[in-house]
């Protein structure tokens, strides 16, 4: 974020053959991979969409939204009925983006006059409503007993390479978008109205259609996170889908990584989902515990995030400034 | 020319009537010095020019177009820029982006990211804080702060600018230097200029017009000159001792050649 004149410079050498090596083990991962691991990652790559999201419209635009599963839940509801009428997965997976925006156009024009935890709890409340909202229309939405996608006929190996390649795609669709954010015009139009409202006001920017737009982008990408994952469970039902421990889950691992970046959260994700994984796998027992100690160390020794302490990545020349 | 023609314009905070029906022309080169006691509705004029509070009034022209109902943004494209006396900073963002957000999204359209740049160090050039463009807001000293208010100002190429105390808190030194920027917009750049300054050897100085308000009314409204020789403002901001020392320095003035 320091100094976009110098952009020129790019990126140094060791981040790009690092990137290119991950990149490549992503996209052979789903062919070497057992099934086991291949979950995990699967699982990360969802998160590292989540974290993405809330990375637009927390890191850049400074919005707390909390309750953002909300947009994983209206996504992966969206699939599911969409293919209980009969539509392909990939259509109605397509169909969850304008949904997504829609909703957070009509709930984000009054919502986002609030700022601060204000805004942060009318999310979890917009996130419950939408939970009771499903259980009580019921009908096609299966209500509170949840609804069954229909099975694949192609069998599950070959679904869960599937399902990891569109998370992987999606997840790269959204650390493009950040990418382009965080160099662009309109992601500092985003992060001036973050740090003074009424600052970016009288500089020409129009605060409210840019808060509306950064929402509606962090909620298409989470609800094609949610698309996905109800197509990759094949069951679901509201308890589950809004689960606000998704974005809960989220939120920890773009802090951890580094918010307002563009990879942060992406390390953030690898990084607590592996970890959790491994800790589960060897203390069963008190293995939440473990991860609870984790993530405070983390936060405490490194309040900027990982990213930051990872010098590779970070831009050569100038010091980067603390991020709450 | 008229720049900025406002009729009756008016500000309620509840039952509080914050401005009450003032009058307010700027003319094309004015610098104008907007005074009066705290609470007298300074700010909330600046503010009901830029957009910030819901203001009624019977016309607010800028430029020849009604801008009452347009919101603060819309404004700013217009062509309309200010400072805050509470400085706000975009903090995360180095000073030279901060200025350079100015020139990304006024009403001129700068074509390319070094254009932005470019015009982002003028106005730091101009202000005179360039040596500290890629350093954060906080770590500037408060006159530096207020200095890149003003800058990101510039860097709109604004047809207005309303100053909102830029020279609050300043040493001797900084008020001579910050007079002469004003100095140097207003003539230079072309700029009409709104001040509201309580640095009353500033707007004596830098001020073709004034005007007075107390109590949310305008009471006078003048030449520096007429100003310091109206017994209300006198009796409501200025002080007796005052007035005389500033008229006795007006008339040395007009006598030097």
């Amino acid at each position: 974020m320091a100094g976009f004149d110098k952009k020129d410079a790019g990126p140094a050498l060791p981040s790009i053959v690092l990137g290119a090596a991950v990149l490549v083990f992503l996209i052979l991962a789903p062919f070497v991979l057992s099934n086991y691991w291949l979950r995990v990652l699967t699982s990360i790559l969802m998160y590292g969409i989540v974290a993405q999201g809330l990375n637009i419209i927390v890191g850049y635009t400074g919005y707390h939204a909390f309750g953002n599963s909300v947009f994983f839940g209206i996504g992966a509801y969206s699939t599911g009925v969409g293919m209980a009428l009969g539509l392909p997965f990939g259509l109605a997976l397509a169909l969850t983006v304008p949904v997504a925006v829609v909703v957070a156009v009509m709930v984000g024009w009054p919502l986002l006059r609030l700022s601060g935890h204000y805004f942060a709890i009318a999310t979890v409340a917009l996130n419950m409503a939408m939970m009771e909202m499903v259980i009580n229309v019921g009908g096609i939405t299966g209500g509170a007993q949840g609804l069954a996608l229909p099975i694949n006929p192609m069998g599950p190996a070959m679904l869960y390479k599937i399902i990891y390649l569109v998370m992987l795609l999606i997840l790269a669709g959204a650390t493009a978008t950040v990418y382009w954010l965080d160099r662009g015009s309109l992601g500092y139009a985003l992060r001036a109205l973050r740090d003074s409202e009424q600052g970016a006001q009288v500089m020409g920017i129009n605060t409210t259609a840019m808060k509306i737009m950064a929402w509606a982008a962090s909620g298409s990408f989470t609800a094609l996170a949610g698309g996905v994952w109800a197509y990759w469970f094949t069951f679901i039902e509201p308890s589950s889908a809004f689960d606000i421990n998704i974005s809960i889950k989220g939120y920890v691992m773009m802090l951890m990584g580094g918010l307002g970046t563009v990879f942060g959260p992406l390390i953030g994700a690898a990084f607590l989902e592996l970890f959790a994984t491994i800790i589960w796998g060897k203390f069963l027992k008190i293995h939440l515990l473990l991860l609870g100690m984790l993530i405070v160390l983390v936060v405490t020794l490194m309040p900027q995030g990982l990213l930051h302490h990872l010098r590779w990545f970070k831009r050569r020349g100038k010091p980067k400034e603390v991020i709450r | 020319m008229t720049l900025l023609e406002g009729k009756a314009i008016s500000v309620s905070f509840g039952g509080v009537q914050a401005l009450s029906a003032v009058d307010l022309s700027v003319h094309e080169g004015d610098v104008l010095g907007l005074i009066g006691p705290n609470g007298a509705g300074k700010t909330t004029l600046l503010n009901a020019i830029s957009g910030l509070c819901p203001a009624r009034s019977e016309t607010l022209k800028f430029n020849g177009t009604e801008i009452s109902r347009l919101k603060p943004h819309r404004r700013a494209k217009l062509g309309i820029a200010r400072t805050f006396q509470v400085v706000k900073p975009f903090d995360r963002l180095t000073v030279v982006e901060n200025v350079a957000v100015g020139a990304m999204f006024s009403g001129h359209k700068i074509p390319t990211r070094s254009r932005v740049i470019e015009r982002a160090r003028v106005a730091l050039e101009q202000v005179g804080i360039a040596s500290k463009a890629d350093l954060f807001p906080r770590q500037l000293t408060l006159s530096e702060r207020q200095q890149l208010e003003l800058a990101r100002a510039l860097a709109m190429e604004p047809a207005l600018l309303l100053l909102d105390e830029v020279m609050a808190g300043l040493n001797h030194a900084e008020i001579e230097k910050t007079m002469a920027l004003i100095q140097h917009i207003n003539k230079n750049l072309g700029i009409t200029i709104v001040v509201v300054e309580h640095v009353m050897k500033a707007i004596m100085n830098v001020c073709n017009r004034i005007v007075v308000l107390h109590f949310g009314k305008k009471i006078a409204e003048g030449t520096p000159a007429r100003i310091v020789e109206s017994p209300e403002v006198i009796q409501a901001y200025l002080g007796k001792r005052f007035a005389d020392r500033q008229r006795r320095d007006l008339a040395q003035r007009a006598a030097q050649p």
